[in-house]
Order: structure tokens, then sequence, then C-alpha cells
């Protein structure tokens, strides 16, 4: 059974992002499905899904505690803790396509800055926290140091990744990071994770984000242009830690394998690229898998500068993790949807038609949604 | 007040044989009674065959650098006074993968270089294993 246009996303709502003092995850989940509500022209009493996802690093953000606040008893409903929004928004599609809801809507909320969560070790110590092994920086410098060895890739071609997303985010009034960086100013910061700069590793940021889904034949009566859902693709590399090369996380290609046959499509379909990005080590690695490049090429693709506003591949139009706000990925969507609808600004991209959002939980999983204004 | 560096539980059931070989300066990995193979980190079930259990048994504690890193900041503040040092991942036999700190200057690494034990008293209870290069480096210790 193909997934192709059968649901479409037709709201999308974003909090402020940066600090949001004093306030919890949950309300903001709430206030970002408000205003998803809003835009969609929708009571809450019209929506018989919810799809919720569980903060990074703590407890709030489950289905139970986002939909008392919502003040919602929807038909269907259900908690992920994956993050990036592609699970969700794949979830959301079977749960139209199977008949358990209609009209759903996938909301997260985070507060780990102003609440000061530690990013730093995690539970349960091992000889590699007991040595001083933290961060996501960590496993994510050990993967570009490999890829550095193996390609040659440089730090001036893997800088092109954090230099491109702020050049984005300077048109993005949503953007947290807009202080101009050149790529002198980039070579010029010392390493945080050698081989990594603090412009290579995601910002931590407070915000809130939500979308609505619904069939495709309920989309027409939105107010806005639907954005059809055309392919979706998943892995699962769960046995990854075992396997000799899971820093590279060769299992990707698979996600792109079955995402572009999921949508009938290739690379060269794709108008605007989203990758999500706790540090820019995943967009090297997933420009390749995705086929933008042969792998092992990605140093040399940024570096002719296809990425860059008014390049032939817009990339993280947002400004990603690394320059417009954390959210785990959930604003990447956001932006895809917005690009595609044509209501970007400075920063829209000509003629979009199609776009591909491509994201992983860590080093156990990998998922991508190529999605379109056209069915 | 700087907080200590995270130490680990050697008294939990499924690791205490490894810190129990760290003490004695021996690096133990469990093997599958059924299929042989080896596995690190310890786990209860062989994912390779799905049997029980494993028996404790003793490898060689060298092999090649596959890749490193170096912290110029202290991302956990229980590593603070510790600032540069490098962690690095290396494939012992079976191309098992351990991942330790290195105790060597970090411009002396490069991906591939041998490297071997050197096991760190920590505490009464804890061993750590540590990786340096295999071949004297400057400022290496003399025994």
């Amino acid at each position: 059974m193909s997934v192709r246009s059968r649901a479409a996303i037709v709201a999308v709502g974003t909090t402020e992002q940066g600090e949001l003092r004093g306030r919890g995850a949950d309300e903001v989940s709430v206030e970002a499905i408000r205003l998803a509500l809003d835009e969609a022209g929708l009571d809450k009493s019209e929506v018989d899904g919810l799809i919720t996802c569980r903060s990074n690093m703590n407890t709030a953000g489950t289905d139970t505690s986002v939909g008392a606040l919502l003040g919602l008893n929807p038909r269907y409903s259900a908690t992920l803790d994956y993050g990036t929004c592609n699970f969700s928004l794949h979830l959301a599609v079977m749960a139209i396509m199977a008949g358990l809801a209609e009209t759903i809507v996938l909301a997260y909320g985070a507060t780990q800055r102003t609440s000061k969560v530690d990013f730093g070790v995690p539970l349960g110590v091992d000889l590699a926290t007991a040595s001083g092994y933290v961060h996501i920086a960590g496993p994510a410098g050990l993967a570009l140091q490999r890829h550095k060895h193996l390609y040659g890739t440089t730090d001036e071609q893997f800088g092109h990744i954090a230099v491109a997303q702020r050049q984005w985010a300077r048109l993005n009034p949503l953007a947290i990071f807009t202080k101009p960086l050149s790529m002198e100013d980039y070579l010029a910061k010392p390493y945080l994770v050698e081989p990594l700069r603090r412009d290579d590793v995601t910002m931590i940021s407070d915000g809130g984000a939500a979308l609505i889904v619904t069939s495709a034949e309920r989309a027409a009566d939105f107010p806005t242009t639907p954005v059809y859902v055309r392919g979706i693709g998943e892995a699962a590399a769960l046995n990854g830690g075992r396997e000799r090369d899971n820093l590279l996380r060769p299992w990707i290609a698979n996600v792109a394998r079955d995402v572009y046959a999921s949508a009938g499509m290739g690379p060269q379909d794709i108008g605007a690229l989203y990758i999500q990005d706790p540090t820019a080590v995943w967009v090297l690695q997933m420009l390749e898998y995705y086929g933008f490049c042969p792998v092992g090429e990605g140093g040399r693709f940024l570096a002719e500068g296809h990425t860059y506003p008014g390049g032939k591949l817009p990339l993280n139009t947002n400004g990603g993790q690394l320059s417009e706000s954390y959210m785990w990925g959930w604003l990447h969507l956001c932006e895809a949807v917005r690009q595609l609808r044509g209501e970007c600004g400075e920063r829209q991209v000509p003629g979009l038609e199609t776009a591909m959002y491509c994201s992983t939980m860590t080093f156990t999983k990998g998922a991508a949604s190529i999605i379109s204004t056209s069915k | 007040m700087t907080p200590m560096p995270p130490l680990p539980d050697t008294t939990n059931a499924l690791t205490e044989p490894f810190w129990a070989g760290l003490r004695e300066h021996r690096l133990l990995v469990q093997r599958c009674a059924h299929c042989e193979a080896l596995r690190y980190p310890a786990a209860p079930i062989c994912p390779t065959c799905l049997t029980r259990g494993g028996d404790w048994t003793a490898v060689a504690a060298e092999g090649d650098l596959y890749s490193f890193v170096v912290y110029h900041r202290a991302l956990s503040p229980a590593f603070a006074e510790d600032v540069p040092y490098a962690i690095g991942v290396v494939e012992i036999q079976d191309r098992l993968q351990i991942l330790s700190r290195i105790d060597a200057p970090p411009d002396s690494l490069s991906i591939g270089t041998r490297m071997r034990a050197r096991y760190t008293d920590v505490s009464p209870e804890v061993t750590l294993l540590h990786w340096e290069p295999a071949a004297r480096w400057k400022g290496a210790r003399n025994d």
C-alpha cells in the first residue's frame, strides 16, 4: 500500500525561540498547537488525533500530559521519544491511512535552556563515560575524524556547513544566532571537541512547534496550501553500536533508497533539502548518503557553494539547529512547509515544489520524508 | 567545588568481572559459550546467537587507533581539570572497539597508530583502562 499523497500537512505553528523563562515544556507545546489551529482555522474539537514528542533528557511531552493541558479527548493519541518530527509525521500518516484518526496534531515543546538540562553525562557510568566521553560532540567528532582520514575532508570544506547555515539564519526572523560568520571567522575559532568547533554543534534553546496533518481529501477544506507527504522511509540500526563503521552510519543509505522509492523520486527532484543537525557532521553524512554527491565527496561538494543562499541545493534554509534554534529538528519541517507555500520572504527559494527532510536519532534510527505541493 | 569524574558501579552483576579484570590489569571480555563470538560492552545475552550468559576471557589489550577526538573544553564540569584530553576508539582482536581516554599528547596521534593499554588505578575498587601509543613517545613513562 503506497503512502503517496494520502496525507498532507495543512498547518504549522511555532512559538518564540530562545529563552522562555518560567515556562513548562507542555505549556509551550500547547501554545504551538494553538498557533497551528489558528492557522488552520480549526477548533480543537475538530482534532481527533494527538502525537506528542517526549522531551530529550526529561519526562515532559507525553500525550497524556500534553493532552490534559490541551483539554482534548482524541480518538487516537501516542507519544514518541525519537524527536526530529519525521517519526511523528510517519506515525500520523499511518494512523490516518489506518482510519484511526483523520486530523492529527503533532507537537513538541522544550525548555532545556532555561531548565539547564545537563547534556553531558548520561545515566549509567561505563568505561567511556568515566574517561570523559560525554556529549554528542564526542561521537560526532570521532565520525568526522574518520571521514577526514578516509576522504581527505578539510576543516574549511566542513566549515561551509556552519557558515552557509548562518547566512540562511540571517534571513530568518525566528533565528537565534544571526551574527555574521565568515569562513575566516569560523576557522579562527578554537576547537570545542577537535575536529569540531562550537559553530559545528547545536545550540540548546527553548521553544515549541506543532503541525497539523490530515487526509488528502480533507486537506482541500483548509485555508492553507496543502503540503502532501509524497514518500517516507526509515531504518533502525539498533545493533549499530556493535558494528565496525557505525560512526559513519552507512545504514542511512537504506533510508535514502526507501524514501526515494516511496515517492517515486530521486535527488534531482529535491528543490530544498533539510537535514536535522545536532552537529554539522550529520549534514556531511546525509548529503552523501542521500545521493547529492558520492560518499566521501561531501567536503568538495560543500566547497562548491551549492548549499548557500542562491545555490543549486538550498540546505537548511532556516539556519538549522546550528543557527536557528534547537527544537530537535522540528523547525526544519515547519520551515520546509512554509518554503513550499512560498511564505519565506528574503530567504524564499523561488519556484519550490518539492522538499526533503532527513533526520536521525543518534546512531540508531533514521527517517526521511519527501513533501510537495503537488500530488 | 569541581565535581569528581563519575565512577562506575563495579558491583553490577553484569559488568563486575570486567572491572575485576581491570583491577588485576587484565582486559576481560565476554565470549559466547555457544557461537564463541566475543562481545564488548557486556550484555546478558549474545546478540549474535541469542544464547544467555557468556564466559569471560582475557584478550590482548592492544590494537590500532580507529578514530579519536580531543576535548578542548570540558562538556561536563567533572572533567574541567583534564582538558585538553584525547578520547580514542581502539580496535583490538576480532575488531572489537574499546573507547577510552588516551594518555598521550594529542598532536602525537593519528588514525592507525598502534596503541596499548595503560591501566590507571583511580580508587581501591576502580581501575580504568586508558590507551597510549605502543611506540615510545616523548615524555612517556620509563617503565
